[in-house]
């Protein structure tokens, strides 16, 4: 074991290979999340995964921790609870963009405004990819799909006000940028209060072949011509990339 | 000839064929073309400059790339590929 590898203590790599499809950008978010672990050396008996329903949500069994698979949309209330019997602990929810956003997408509103302590991330593939790739809350406006064949009617959410507003941490990064993925992580995991890492994945199965994208390469370096970073803006536009903290006088005012 | 190309390697690819889905990203994102897959398998084509590209970005922790000294001599094709 070297200084690359020492991050498979944190998976079960007896039940590797994942459930994923081929080309699936979960695994790259999932292996990244353990890298960040590995590199804060956070607890083995203290840290714990809750995750919700959708293929983001399968990855929480794939931890070598203590973790919760838990209800659909419901990931964030039972990871509260986690948090508020025992503080001591590290909580982590990692789940999709369809499980937080959507059917979720209440609790998260009451987490923001909580403020408790845990972190959030986000696989964000802009489709119910486990179902067959229906429109999502974040899928782009006019971006077909099995629901919208005509393309979506619909803008997708933003919730970074939200969290600007609150005073927490947002974060968005895509699969593509592997050391600002880190950065992003390692950051929100440090941040006192809750924080939100939005990581776009790509999705080529049941998204990108509809798209016309040939295989998930095609995403990947989609990700890096249309993403660009900025870490310094208050506020990020639909193609940036960056951290966001909240803005403390803001919250001073009220 | 066959010196010449030992003495540009830096690398060994352990491909876990176990893991590896065939999806292609690693064969896409190495700049030396050392990746291919034939007959649905993942092959090594032993020219690995140890970029670890394909390690970083492979989605199912298929790949680990050993990184040796550039003038160690390797005989003949090992059984380095098969993994663990």
């Amino acid at each position: 074991m070297n200084k690359e590898t020492d991050f498979k203590r944190f998976l079960k790599l007896d039940l590797l290979p994942t459930p994923w499809c081929p080309g699936c950008g979960n695994g790259i978010v999932l292996k990244t999340i353990c890298q960040v672990f590995d590199e804060l050396d956070m607890p083995m008996k203290g840290t714990v995964v809750v995750s919700g329903i959708g293929c983001a949500g399968r990855s929480a069994g794939f931890f070598n921790l203590d973790s919760v698979h838990t209800a659909h949309g419901r990931a964030i209330p039972v990871a509260e609870g986690i948090k508020y019997a025992n503080e001591a602990l590290n909580v982590v929810v990692v789940s999709g963009d369809g499980d937080l956003l959507g059917i979720g997408g209440n609790h998260l509103l009451h987490a923001i405004r909580r403020k408790t302590d845990i972190t959030v991330i986000c696989y964000a593939n802009e489709i119910y990819g486990m179902t067959g790739g229906q429109a999502s809350p974040i899928t782009p406006h006019n971006i077909k799909t099995l629901t919208t064949p005509d393309g979506n009617p619909d803008y997708p959410t933003d919730v970074q006000p939200l969290f600007r507003h609150n005073n927490s941490y947002f974060a968005r990064t895509t699969a593509y940028h592997l050391n600002h993925m880190k950065k992003c992580i390692r950051e929100a995991l440090k941040f006192k209060g809750f924080s939100f890492v939005e990581v776009r994945t790509m999705c080529i199965v049941n998204y990108g072949r509809r798209l016309g994208y040939k295989n998930s390469n095609e995403m990947l370096l989609h990700y890096k011509e249309f993403y660009k970073i900025n870490d310094s803006a208050g506020e990020l536009a639909g193609n940036e990339i960056g951290i966001v903290k909240g803005l403390s006088q803001i919250t001073d005012d009220r | 000839m066959s010196e010449e190309k030992t003495r540009k390697r830096k690398g060994i690819v352990h491909i876990n064929h176990g893991y590896c889905k065939r999806c292609g990203i690693c064969v896409n994102f190495c700049p030396v073309k050392n990746l291919e897959i034939r007959q649905q398998k993942l092959v090594e084509l032993e020219r690995c400059i140890a970029c670890r590209m394909c390690q970083r970005y492979c989605p199912d922790i298929a790949i680990e790339i050993e990184e040796i000294d550039a003038k160690t001599v390797i005989t003949g094709k090992s059984g380095y590929s098969n993994g663990g």
